[in-house]
């Protein structure tokens, strides 16, 4: 029952790689409770308002990231003073010159950072070279210090992927005049670095944020349930569906594709579909509970991806902020469906390949990536035929479902998979070692993941009237049942989160 | 527009919840409660403290600060990096313990074991691999165990020492099943035509199965006896460019009726031999190099078993990976004698390695008596088949389960390990703890958690990466325990 005080103080300022702080611990909830309370004292003045989030983040990510906080800091000025010398340039080559300039550095930071590796590895196999990754960053600090940190290695900063995607789309619109530079540093820098979406998203344009930094704070009852039903739900989705099936099947047979069968490889796959949507939106769907409660909204980042009826709807389903960050800051500049048909397919296919290279540096994400660009390319190719509609045939919808639910769920096995290794021997037990007549044993074998697969699937796929429902009655509860409903849930985390592991299945085959 | 909530109501909501969820435990008995049939588990504050703090060193044994692999971390999907950091949140905070390279493991703890009775055979078995370059058939090392040495997950690793070592190339005896071996650059497919016998599955005694604890039958389905049944094995290399390492192939079969097996390499004319025999034969093609793809095809109006192919060199020293899963033995006690000294005649063993135990964990006891005599009567078998061969079993390793919330390693461990070592001794065999050169208790784990992990992600099993360790390490020790033996034995001299 004794708590060490002290050390809880000691470690709250110590950065530790192992611990970060996440949403699914509870010394996150601590802290939110500590943001809340001060929060209450300060939200008056938008400015103190701002500064104290501000604060708060860059702690959380110094305490997930340590010393890469200086990035994002170094980000932050940056753009702040690009945002303010292109609107401040008159004539529209220097807006674009400065413009230009500040995409570049994000792009090359983002470059070296993420990249290095991709790049050297494409080259060395290219050119059958042998060149090694070097830190040139730090050989610099070491120099200018006189210290001796390694530079043999870069590693990537948490979320550098999307706040330089967000500070890309700030100087665009800033020259675009779509929205105007800030004035204030600590305004810009809270809203590149806020923290409930500063890690996964979703990507904030400027447009509809920074507006909300000069709004008093509002938070109506309502707004409240549904922040606390999304908080639940993200929790749910994480722990429950996507850490439980994961631990339980997925990663045990992703780890080594011979050692199961066909069958077991496949369930695998769709259970990493349930999974990856359950981790990803059940982060959103906490990011933007957590906004909501402080009093700024958040755009919607997924919905229901699982029932588009094509890989276009797909995209305006899943991960929304980025589709529409490609589609606003890519696409249409490279110049969208402007310049005729071919050039649209090759617009699109080269919107997807750099969106699968945005995921992950690595040639499984410039295939996954390529797999959804011609797959967009021939839904686009399709639906421009003489005499193609949208169905309303209930039959034919489910069945273009069913066709674009398998085609995203055969495109994550190369996101998934650790590396092209894995790919073969997933496909090589799929087809010599599939054993479809042990699928009854193997489901009884895995019960606990097999349940929550189904149920999850299940949930994904129920009409979005049922689910409406059951938000719109935790909206209107009253705030005891609420508070009972949240304490509930978190028993249930506790017990899913502390569940004994499954044992190993000895399937033959 | 709805009512307006003040920041303070959603403070003190958050508190509430909290408070409530901090004391809601002091109601409740510590372990489990049952609440309508259901059975639930009691968070205790012990477990929010943990989580507030880092706690106190586990049992950390190794020495240097954790792996960097910025390639790997690189080679991820950032954008779910935080989502992909799972299973290990919901833990109690650990210290991240630093990842070891095979020599710097416990070198101490990984030493052999050996008998002092045991030093003629080592020896002789040292002289014998040291000649094995200049023999007419390669010596073996038969390595039998069971799913941790699947996919030839550590044997691959000790082949490679060994080979380099003592020479030879190849993977070794292999059954007639599809094998994808990324280690030795093969795949196998066979035709479907082919009946499998194991040791795991089959019940009526004594069987018919040969040193991989498997047969495999191909019985002609057709009524004419002038006509015949074929069936195939294709073997390949995954990719084309790399060396797969054999260019001797032996086959272990019986035969009866008029049967025929060709062999047909690349796009050459197939190579035709007539088998027939009660007892186990072997048959040898010897092809001058390696092909990149290779086909048995066999023919019978009877009835072809085979007992396995060896894909091996002319000469040096064979690492045979024979993999059983879910087993405690080997199980060559069901097996027909009869059978087992005719391949043992043919073949050259120079080592047996006994690598079992993790089928054992699960059902946790406090007497091991039961398994003991299954090893002893097991070991007993070997020494009366494989005559002065030395053996070595290879103890359990390290693996972890979750109970209330909390993983740990499995509480009758240390028990099995002392079974293991005195079947193993009071038989004349040598001993290896893997158990203590992985770390000992809690080592698993450590090694799933690393940032190049060692387990998998079951806390039973090894990674790819993992099981190269283990094997580099055993090898070692083996060819240390050898040249000790020769330094320190005055009949060193005389070889």
């Amino acid at each position: 029952m004794y708590i060490d005080i002290n050390h809880i103080i000691n470690e709250l300022f110590a950065y530790s790689p192992e611990t970060p702080i996440l949403y699914t611990r509870p010394v996150f909830w601590v802290l939110f409770a500590g943001i809340t309370g001060v929060y209450s004292l300060l939200y008056k003045k938008n400015l103190v308002r701002n500064i104290f989030l501000l604060l708060v983040s860059l702690f959380i990510y110094y305490k997930t990231n340590g010393s890469f906080v200086v990035l994002l800091v170094f980000s932050c000025l940056f753009n702040y003073l690009a945002g303010l010398l292109i609107e401040k340039k008159k004539t529209r080559a220097g807006k674009k010159a400065w413009l230009g300039m500040a995409v570049f550095l994000n792009l090359l930071v983002l470059a070296y950072f993420k990249y290095a590796y991709f790049f050297t590895d494409s080259y060395n196999k290219l050119f059958r070279n042998d060149l090694e990754v070097c830190n040139w960053l730090v050989l610099g600090f070491n120099r200018l210090a006189n210290i001796s940190f390694d530079v043999s290695s870069i590693l990537l900063p948490v979320g550098i992927s999307f706040y330089t995607f967000q500070a890309i789309s700030y100087v665009t619109d800033v020259y675009r005049q779509r929205t105007g530079a800030l004035r204030n540093v600590f305004d810009f820098s809270f809203y590149l670095s806020f923290f409930p979406q500063l890690v996964a998203g979703p990507i904030v344009r400027a447009s509809t944020f920074i507006p909300q930094l000069y709004r008093k704070y509002s938070l109506t009852k309502q707004e409240f349930g549904h922040a606390l039903f999304l908080i639940l739900k993200g929790l749910v989705k994480k722990i429950v569906f996507a850490d439980l099936i994961a631990s339980h099947f997925i990663d045990r047979v992703f780890a080594s594709p011979l050692s199961y069968t066909g069958i077991e490889n496949i369930l695998s796959l769709y259970g990493y579909s349930l999974q990856i949507y359950a981790d990803f939106s059940g982060y959103t769907d906490i990011a933007i509970g957590l906004a909501l409660i402080l009093g700024f909204r958040l755009p919607v980042n997924f919905n229901e991806p699982y029932k588009a009826v094509s890989l276009s709807h797909f995209w305006r389903r899943w991960h929304i902020s980025l589709s529409l960050w490609l589609r606003d800051y890519l696409y249409i500049p490279l110049g969208g469906n402007r310049k005729g048909k071919f050039r649209t397919c090759l617009h699109l296919l080269i919107t997807m390949i750099l969106g699968g290279l945005w995921h992950g540096a690595n040639l499984r994400f410039v295939i996954w990536g390529t797999i959804h660009g011609v797959f967009l390319v021939l839904d686009k190719l399709w639906k421009s035929l003489p005499g193609i509609r949208p169905t309303r045939s209930r039959f034919l919808r489910a069945m273009n479902v069913f066709i674009t639910f398998h085609i995203v769920t055969f495109a994550w096995l190369f996101f998934r998979a650790k590396n092209q290794e894995i790919i073969h021997q997933f496909f090589y037990q799929v087809q010599h070692n599939l054993n479809l007549g042990l699928l009854p044993e193997i489901i009884r074998g895995y019960a606990i993941p097999m349940i929550l697969m189904a149920t999850g699937f299940i949930l994904v796929f129920i009409p979005f009237k049922i689910k409406e429902q059951v938000r719109g009655w935790f909206i209107k509860s009253p705030v005891y049942i609420k508070m009972m409903v949240v304490i509930l849930t978190v028993i249930i985390l506790y017990q899913a989160a502390s569940s004994e592991l499954q044992a190993f299945i000895y399937f033959r085959f | 527009m709805g009512k307006q909530m003040k920041p303070y109501k959603s403070f003190l909501f958050v508190v509430t919840v909290l408070a409530v969820l901090l004391f809601l435990p002091l109601l409740f008995p510590e372990g489990t409660i049952r609440i309508a049939g259901i059975e639930l588990r009691v968070y205790r504050l012990q477990h929010i403290s943990e989580d507030l703090s880092v706690p106190a060193e586990g049992p950390l044994r190794f020495m240097r600060p954790a792996d960097k692999t910025p390639r790997e971390e690189q080679q991820r999907a950032d954008t779910i990096r935080d989502a992909e950091i799972p299973e290990k949140k919901e833990m109690p905070a650990r210290k991240r313990v630093p990842d070891p390279a095979p020599e710097e493991m416990d070198l101490a703890a990984s030493e052999l074991l050996i008998p002092k009775d045991l030093r003629n055979e080592w020896n002789e078995m040292g002289f014998r691999l040291l000649k094995a370059r200049e023999g007419s058939k390669p010596l073996r090392v038969l390595y039998f165990g069971d799913s941790q040495i699947e996919n030839d997950r550590i044997t691959s690793a000790f082949r490679e020492i060994v080979q380099q070592k003592y020479g030879g190339t190849g993977r070794g005896l292999v059954p007639v099943e599809n094998i994808y071996n990324t280690a030795n650059n093969l795949i196998q497919i066979p035709s479907e035509t082919w009946e499998t016998a194991s040791v795991a599955t089959s019940g009526k005694e004594p069987l018919d199965l040969g040193f991989l604890c498997k047969a495999f039958r191909v019985v002609h389905t057709g009524n004419r006896e002038d006509s015949l049944t074929s069936s195939w094995i294709r073997i390949r290399s995954i990719h084309e460019q790399a060396e797969t390492g054999y260019s001797v192939v032996s086959l272990y079969y019986r035969a009866s009726g008029m049967s025929q097996v060709s062999l047909a390499l690349n796009d050459r004319e197939p190579v035709v031999k007539e088998i027939k025999s009660h007892a186990i034969r072997e048959l040898r093609f010897h092809l001058g190099r390696t092909p990149g793809s290779l086909e048995l095809r066999f023919e019978t109006n009877g009835e072809i078993t085979v007992y396995g192919i060896a894909l091996e060199s002319p000469t040096g020293i064979m690492v045979d990976n024979i993999a059983l899963r879910g087993m405690a033995v080997p199980g060559w006690t069901r097996i027909d004698t009869s059978r087992l000294k005719q391949m043992a005649s043919l073949l050259d063993p120079a080592l047996v390695i006994l690598h079992y135990g993790i089928n054992v964990v699960p059902n946790v006891s406090s007497d091991y008596g039961y398994y003991k005599a299954y090893l002893n009567r097991e070991l007993a078998c070997f020494s009366r088949i494989l005559p002065d061969i030395p053996v070595l079993l290879v103890g359990v390793s390290d693996m972890a389960r979750k109970t209330e919330g909390l993983l740990a390693s499995y509480p009758n461990l240390e028990l099995i390990l002392t079974v293991q070592k005195e079947a193993a001794l009071e038989n004349g065999c040598a001993f290896w703890n893997l158990y203590a050169s992985m770390g000992g208790r809690g080592s698993m784990i450590d090694w799933v958690e690393r940032k190049s992990p060692l387990g998998n992600p079951d806390y039973v099993h090894f990674t790819s990466l993992g099981a190269e360790k283990v094997g580099t390490l055993l090898a070692r020790q083996v060819i240390k325990a050898l040249e000790q033996k020769q330094r320190t034995d005055p009949m060193a001299d005389v070889y």
